[in-house]
């Protein structure tokens, strides 16, 4: 039971974030077979647990010939619909013979990701702020001053301490490893509260786990910061960007189930 | 960040933030042990935020006592600090059984307990009902982070569940063709 949400990419996937506009697109190239199938359905799950705007998985370069991929779509699109309704998940130049096989309600398709992006429009969510700030260890300071005020002018002072902590520790991180300018990023997103680090390196990063045979408290170990961030957030991940990378973190705003 | 010391107690008031920007310009809890120093104790009741950095400079502090033989405690630990704590399993550490000390006289702290002063009592109950409202607090805050959980072991199980869904449906749809009689319009997938 696990809540990081690390993409994998291959040979056959990429996955590229857009910060600003909150949509993911997921690039599928190459022969379907079992291998792909696996990287696929983690990564499909792991940028739909970002809560983004959407999800744009681009099969143009697909080839598969048996329709073998359809199952994966459709769980998809259904595990979407279920899950996370406020996202869309758009299938874009889908070619034969898949196309004529995807059917059902949940299927969304586009003839290509330029057309499902003109078909979105504008973020839809009002509660965000940003802010750029520079490598230097005040901007942990600020970030997690950003998090706070905004968890009090959402009326969710009850996120603040969690909001402080992980804000505090994604903007530490991009600091003390990135070493660029970093933009802090706290939005509401339906039943999430989202806090987002972006840095401008392409390394992601990983999360160590604490080495029971070492002495002394974990907390004196590296990547500490992250294992914090899994403790305290509902789910946390990273995704590359087109610049860069971003580190996030979501809080369940109430503590109940997300009903479908 | 203010240290006195009144006899063998050494007391330090750490307040604002204690945290990655504060660390990294060095370690700020420099404690000035001199041989006369028994008990060390950290007054956080004014600390702000703290993070992992801050934690790591108040368990190094910790450790530099227990290294000469002094006492290490934590006074007045508020809601954000126990938060911490908690999520990174040091409250046995940091907070341990001297947590529920929290007067204001510092030898107080230290001494064997015996009848208290009416104020003094008062103050014990203040601070307890206090401490009773964070760990309820820390309460509500495991149950949210266990329905989280539970909540995400499901989603794993509906992707799963759907897609056995689907193909036992495939399999439904296919052994129905075959058993149609014989179409020319048919085609093979």
């Amino acid at each position: 039971m696990d809540n990081s949400f690390l993409v994998r990419e291959s040979d056959r996937l990429r996955v590229r974030h857009d910060f600003d506009a909150a949509v993911t697109e997921v690039f599928v190239r190459g022969s379907w077979d079992p291998g792909l199938r696996t990287v696929a359905a983690h990564s499909v799950r792991a940028c739909l647990a970002e809560c983004p705007r959407a999800v744009l998985v681009d099969l143009s370069g697909l080839s598969d010939p048996a329709a073998e991929s359809v199952a994966t779509w459709h769980t998809a699109a259904r595990y979407t619909a279920a899950r996370c309704p406020a996202s869309e998940l758009i299938l874009c130049g889908v070619a034969e013979p898949v196309r004529p096989r995807l059917d059902g309600a949940e299927i969304q398709t586009a003839g290509s990701v330029r057309e499902a992006r003109a078909r979105l429009g504008r973020v839809p969510w009002t509660q965000r702020r940003q802010l750029r700030l520079p490598s230097e260890p005040g901007a942990a300071v600020t970030a997690r001053s950003l998090a706070e005020d905004a968890c009090h002018v959402w009326d969710m002072a009850h996120l603040v301490t969690a909001a402080r902590l992980v804000m505090s520790e994604l903007t530490a991180n991009a600091v003390e490893h990135a070493g660029t300018d970093v933009v802090a990023v706290v939005s509401l997103r339906g039943p999430v509260l989202h806090l987002a680090v972006q840095d401008f390196t392409a390394r992601l990063p990983q999360l160590i786990e604490h080495d029971l045979d070492r002495p002394g408290s974990p907390v004196e170990q590296r990547g500490a910061g992250l294992r914090l961030v899994r403790r305290a957030a509902t789910a946390w991940g990273a995704l590359p960007c087109v610049e860069g990378k971003v580190v996030w973190a979501t809080l369940a705003v109430d503590g109940g189930r997300n009903e479908s | 960040m203010a240290a006195h010391h009144a006899g063998s107690v050494l007391i330090i008031t750490v307040a604002g933030d204690l945290a990655f920007e504060t660390v990294a310009a060095g370690d700020p809890i420099t404690v000035a042990l001199t041989p006369a120093i028994r008990h060390v104790v950290i007054d956080v009741a004014e600390l702000d935020f703290v993070d992992v950095a801050g934690l790591r400079a108040l368990l190094r502090t910790r450790h530099t006592c227990t290294g000469h033989g002094v006492t290490f405690t934590l006074r007045g630990p508020g809601a954000s600090l126990r938060c911490l704590t908690d999520l990174t399993d040091t409250t046995g550490l940091l907070l341990g059984a001297d947590a529920d000390l929290g007067t204001d006289q510092p030898s107080a702290a230290l001494q064997p307990p015996g009848p208290a002063t009416p104020s003094g009592r008062e103050q014990q109950l203040d601070e307890r009902e206090a401490l009773a409202d964070d760990r309820e607090l820390l309460a509500d805050e495991r149950d949210h982070l266990l329905a989280e959980r539970q909540d995400r072991v499901a989603a794993h199980q509906d992707w799963e569940d759907i897609r056995e869904d689907l193909a036992n449906q495939r399999e439904h749809n296919l052994e129905h063709r075959e058993q149609r009689p014989p179409n020319s319009r048919d085609h093979d997938c």
